[in-house]
């Protein structure tokens, strides 16, 4: 109701009318959850929200006009059902606008002499449409950080196609049997991710949730995968070759041999790490501060925390 | 082609080999369902039916998280009161329909207007009418025309087709469909299409270009042929390549394990 007063002007009718609505709303909401408890309550008047009863009622024309049967447009981020209906919608109907128009939809509204076809075209564009695209806060919010987000998922698509893989690697070498044994493995552990996201992405399931069903899965695999091969250098191997030289997870490498990998990677540099640390001298500039470059080798490391348990 | 032609001879399958459509699992429960439906049975009886063959014919079937789909299915079947299975096995191209397609000169919009004639004869004859509506996503027409072009420039293609008056765009805002105009069923048939794969070639094959026909076992099917001695389409030709070498190893096999011992 928020979303549809934002159309209106704050002195007309309409406005007045909704404002009176919203709060009455937040009456009939706190009477819903009373009810819960056996009290009896009056609902919210379908003619709010329901077109067919908005219909039919004495003052229709303003209830038509006002009515609130749908989401605004933010909420498509919250309701994965309404994302997609809104990308199937917007889909069919730059589809159809092309063939009928030789426009896309965003160019018809651009359009400044347009018939009446188009007129009528757009009018019902906006009727036929799963939510609201009012000018309210939250949509204009939401606009923007889409407007700041365009394009960002393309970023860096390219510099991975340059990745050598081989350097997360050691040169143990593994068969070719063993390679198509983790392979089958790994389908299948992709099948069931495949499968749980599927489910996911139909209802708001919870993040922590979520995230504790890819740890099980994930733990399913290592299991399976050390009893084919127990050799953790050449389990890193096989897992880096299968998920960099296809199209397939980095992050699925990483969570299941990370350890191997940043082993093999300090291997390639004799040991030797570097890192930044907050200094008023340093050269490099971050987030308003100054850093310095250091090195460290982590074989003295190693030699010095040995040293530290002999003298306890 | 998308669409599924011959569901008499798939239910068939299923029913006596256990058939599952692996890629798309909804095709083998909505003819099921059909056929089910076809012999008077409640939504109750279809949905046990249905579930007792995906218990003995799926390895990776599950009740639980597919039963919302099921009854989903089943549901939308229901709601139709024809339950008959589509049987489709050709289409038939009168003389004035390729003539209309031809004169439009260019062998791009000439292959699209064909398969949306296809199209269109084929939903005239699982509908039973005379409309000529494609209800299909245009890239299935594009994709079986064999024509790659962006969403984009697809719209305007089609949008100069409806300029032509070949087609009528459907008036719903968020509709796909089309309505295919220069259909004559009036003229004598010149084409008959059954077998509908590549059959986009039997219109060049029509019109006079070279289209060979595989040669491969059981395989017929249509394929550009660049001279005289293209015989098979991609797929065959790589059986046929494997096949020649493993007659030569068969043939020589005596010859190459002495070479191997004496080495």
């Amino acid at each position: 109701m928020i979303d549809v007063a934002s159309s209106f002007d704050k002195e007309s009718e309409e406005y007045k009318e909704l404002q009176y609505r919203i709060i009455c709303g937040q009456n009939y909401q706190q009477n819903a959850i009373d009810r819960i408890k056996g009290c009896i309550s009056k609902p919210m008047p379908k003619e709010w929200y329901d077109y067919r009863f908005a219909k039919n009622t004495d003052k229709s024309e303003l209830n038509i006009k006002i009515l609130a049967d749908k989401k605004p447009y933010f909420f498509i981020y919250n309701y994965p059902y309404l994302m997609r209906r809104y990308k199937k919608y917007m889909s069919d109907v730059n589809k159809n606008c092309l063939i009928r128009f030789g426009l896309d939809v965003k160019e018809l509204i651009e359009k400044e002499d347009r018939n009446e076809d188009e007129e009528q075209f757009l009018k019902y564009y906006y009727i036929k449409m799963p939510v609201f695209n009012n000018n309210s806060v939250m949509n204009r919010i939401c606009w923007k950080i889409e407007k700041e987000f365009d394009g960002f998922k393309s970023i860096g698509t390219k510099e991975e196609d340059i990745f050598d893989s081989s350097i997360l690697k050691s040169p143990t070498k593994y068969s070719k049997k063993r390679f198509t044994d983790i392979k089958s493995i790994y389908e299948d552990y992709n099948i069931k991710l495949r499968e749980h996201a599927q489910n996911s992405s139909k209802s708001k399931i919870d993040k922590d949730e979520e995230k504790t069903k890819r740890i099980v899965f994930k733990d399913n695999f290592k299991k399976q995968a050390q009893e084919i091969c127990n050799n953790e250098d050449e389990l890193c191997n096989i897992v880096v070759d299968l998920c960099y030289k296809n199209n397939y997870s980095k992050q699925f490498a990483w969570d299941i041999c990370g350890d191997v990998i940043i082993k093999n990677l300090l291997a390639r540099n004799n040991n030797i790490v570097q890192y930044p640390i907050a200094d008023d001298k340093g050269d490099i500039e971050f987030g308003g501060e100054k850093f310095s470059m250091f090195v460290k080798n982590l074989n003295e490391i190693d030699m010095e925390e040995e040293y530290d348990i002999d003298i306890k | 082609m998308i669409l599924i032609l011959n569901e008499k001879e798939l239910l068939r399958k299923s029913l006596e080999e256990g058939y599952i459509d692996e890629k798309k699992t909804s095709n083998t429960i909505r003819i099921l369902a059909k056929h089910y439906f076809s012999i008077d049975m409640t939504k109750e009886q279809v949905y046990d039916s249905i579930d007792k063959f995906f218990i003995n014919n799926y390895k990776k079937y599950n009740s639980v998280k597919w039963k919302i789909g099921f009854e989903r299915t089943i549901s939308a079947v229901c709601k139709y009161k024809d339950h008959t299975l589509y049987d489709i096995n050709s289409v038939e191209i009168t003389e004035k329909e390729l003539i209309r397609i031809k004169s439009l000169e260019n062998i791009k919009y000439e292959k699209l207007a064909f398969v949306l004639l296809i199209y269109a004869k084929i939903y005239n004859l699982m509908k039973k009418n005379e409309l000529g509506i494609v209800k299909i996503d245009q890239k299935y027409i594009f994709s079986d025309a064999k024509v790659k072009e962006n969403i984009r420039n697809q719209g305007i293609i089609l949008h100069t087709f409806e300029e032509l008056g070949l087609i009528t765009p459907s008036k719903m805002v968020d509709s796909t469909d089309v309505k295919v105009n220069f259909i004559d069923k009036d003229s004598p048939v010149v084409l008959e299409i059954t077998d509908f794969r590549n059959y986009v070639y039997e219109y060049l094959r029509w019109k006079g270009e070279n289209i060979g026909i595989c040669e491969g076992e059981q395989c017929h099917i249509l394929f550009i042929s660049s001279n005289v001695s293209h015989k098979y389409c991609k797929d065959c030709a790589k059986k046929a390549h494997n096949q020649v070498k493993r007659n030569t190893w068969d043939k020589n096999k005596d010859k190459y394990r002495t070479a191997r011992q004496t080495v």
